[in-house]
């Protein structure tokens, strides 16, 4: 199975957004707070997440490589660096770092989301990566 | 009021690659064990736990297992709880047995992940069941190890050292679990066979790693004191999130909640602990754990292991058994074993591992990716 076959309805946007080279977040309407992972409502205000697009901009706050991936279908991409990353908006994403070995890499280093086709799977979605900002 | 629980018989196999045909013959052979210690027949059992095992498909587990045991308990439960079902089912127990629901349970954590599936089925099931959002973060094919990994390199990029109390760690695991005629590796190594140990998930090291084993362990538990009954006189429990992504600090966490819990109900503080069994899948658990219950200070826990401060002779010796990491890691099942090696230690039973005069041990499990604690204290302060 792949990970777009347990897409649920109200979650499509976020696939959706990728499709279109946004990323999108849920984010409180009524306190602005953002939210990752997914949350039922807002925990703060009790206001109601809608989707929104985020800037994309972020710092990173971790990586590891990966030298067998856990799915045959990911195999190809090894080594990959595996990541978190902390957005402007303040919430953390588990990412994969584009264009790097892993090495030399610096916490808090400015890095944005890009995307490309979902590694092994239908080649319909699009997934956020992310890459080192230069300079 | 909380009713008065005590183990009274446990029972363990060595860990490692399992002789045994299947799980289930696994899980009879510990019962076997457990109910022998206890001095118990299989009748007098009127409650029986367990964990789901990883290698066998059955959603009500625990009814199973009592269907193979050929028993007729009044209960047949299997929770699931991550890392923190033992001290869970601890607490289960005294439940049933504070109201008047079951005098005799027997608790099973047991999982044959070596015998009983394939290596890459059971890499894939662990990396997607569970610590990792199966939407969101599966496509990036993050590892079990690579959640660890990235705990492990926040911790270095804020406190500076790593690898030195890492190493510490897992020498001292290896060390104690070549005491140990149960556990799953025995070998010695040194410095450079850590140091040049391949990589897993940077900045861990293979070394850093527990292994896949074979084992588990069974408990008897019931509401009556004897002498060979040791006590469990504070349980505790805490959450804090279940994807690290959710986490609001990626290398601290909420353990110490738990432990304040249980210490609270034993009427305990931290300074009258012989002996902390933590749960220890990497070497970097060990250290955030022991940080965060406030055992070690903030970034200190490393060179706390290097100064020998958690050694059989230190302070507060640290998982005698050698722990997850050489004492052996039963997949599902892991957790148990600390509560069998804090048993061991109050009954005075554990030969050239003992510590002597140890009264109160703290078996500490963790469910998830420091997503989940339970904390069991056994025995009393004196």
């Amino acid at each position: 199975m792949s990970h777009t076959d347990s897409v649920h309805p109200l979650t499509d946007a976020f696939w959706e957004g990728a499709r279109g080279g946004r990323l999108m977040i849920p984010h409180c309407n009524e306190c602005r707070q953002w939210y990752w992972p997914v949350r039922y409502r807002c925990a703060r205000c009790g206001g109601e997440l809608a989707w929104k697009a985020a800037t994309g901009r972020g710092v990173l706050l971790s990586w590891t490589i990966i030298l067998r991936a856990p799915r045959p279908q990911l195999q190809s991409l090894v080594p990959y660096v595996v990541a978190f990353v902390r957005l402007e908006e303040g919430v953390t994403l588990m990412t994969r770092l584009k264009d790097t070995s892993g090495q030399g890499l610096a916490v808090n280093t400015r890095v944005e989301c890009s995307f490309e086709a979902a590694p092994g799977e239908s080649g319909a979605d699009r997934l956020p990566v992310f890459s080192i900002v230069e300079g | 009021m909380r009713a008065s629980i005590y183990i009274s018989g446990v029972g363990e196999l060595k860990q490692g690659r399992s002789d045994l045909p299947n799980t289930m013959s696994l899980h009879g052979a510990l019962c076997q064990r457990a109910l022998a210690d206890a001095g118990l027949d299989w009748r007098e059992i009127d409650a029986v736990l367990t964990v789901s095992p990883r290698s066998d498909p059955y959603l009500i587990h625990a009814a199973a297992l009592s269907e193979y045991l050929d028993i007729q308990p009044a209960v047949t439960w299997t929770i699931e709880a991550g890392g923190a079902a033992p001290a869970a089912m601890l607490e289960m127990s005294r439940g049933l047995i504070g109201a008047g629901t079951c005098s005799n349970v027997l608790i099973v954590a047991a999982d044959m992940p070596l015998g009983g599936v394939s290596r890459q089925a059971y890499v894939k099931n662990l990396s997607e069941a569970g610590p990792v959002h199966p939407e969101y973060e599966v496509p990036y094919g993050p590892s079990v190890p690579s959640l660890f990994g990235l705990v492990a390199r926040s911790y270095g990029n804020r406190w500076g050292s790593l690898e030195q109390g890492l190493a510490a760690v897992a020498l001292q695991n290896r060390a104690a679990a070549c005491r140990h005629e149960n556990a799953h590796f025995r070998e010695m190594f040194d410095q450079q066979d850590y140091s040049s140990s391949r990589y897993i998930a940077a900045p861990l090291k293979l070394l850093d790693c527990a292994p896949v084993s074979d084992g588990g362990a069974a408990l008897v538990v019931t509401g009556r004191p004897g002498s060979r009954n040791i006590p469990v006189t504070g349980l505790g429990f805490s959450y804090n999130h279940m994807h690290l992504s959710a986490a609001s600090d990626v290398c601290s966490f909420n353990a110490g909640e738990a432990l304040d819990r249980a210490l609270m109900q034993a009427g305990a503080e931290r300074k009258d602990l012989d002996l902390a069994l933590i749960y220890d899948c990497f070497t970097i658990a060990m250290l955030v754990n022991l940080e965060d219950m406030g055992l070690a200070s903030r970034g200190r826990a490393g060179s706390d292991f290097v100064d020998g401060r958690f050694s059989p002779e230190g302070e507060l010796p640290v998982n005698t058994h050698g722990g997850l990491l050489s004492h052996g890691h039963p997949a599902r099942a892991g957790g148990i074993g600390n509560i069998v090696e804090g048993v061991v230690q109050l009954r005075g039973d554990a030969g050239a591992r003992q510590i002597a005069g140890a009264k109160l041990a703290l078996a500490h499990g963790m469910g998830g990716v420091f997503a989940t604690h339970g904390v069991a204290l056994l025995g009393a302060s004196s």
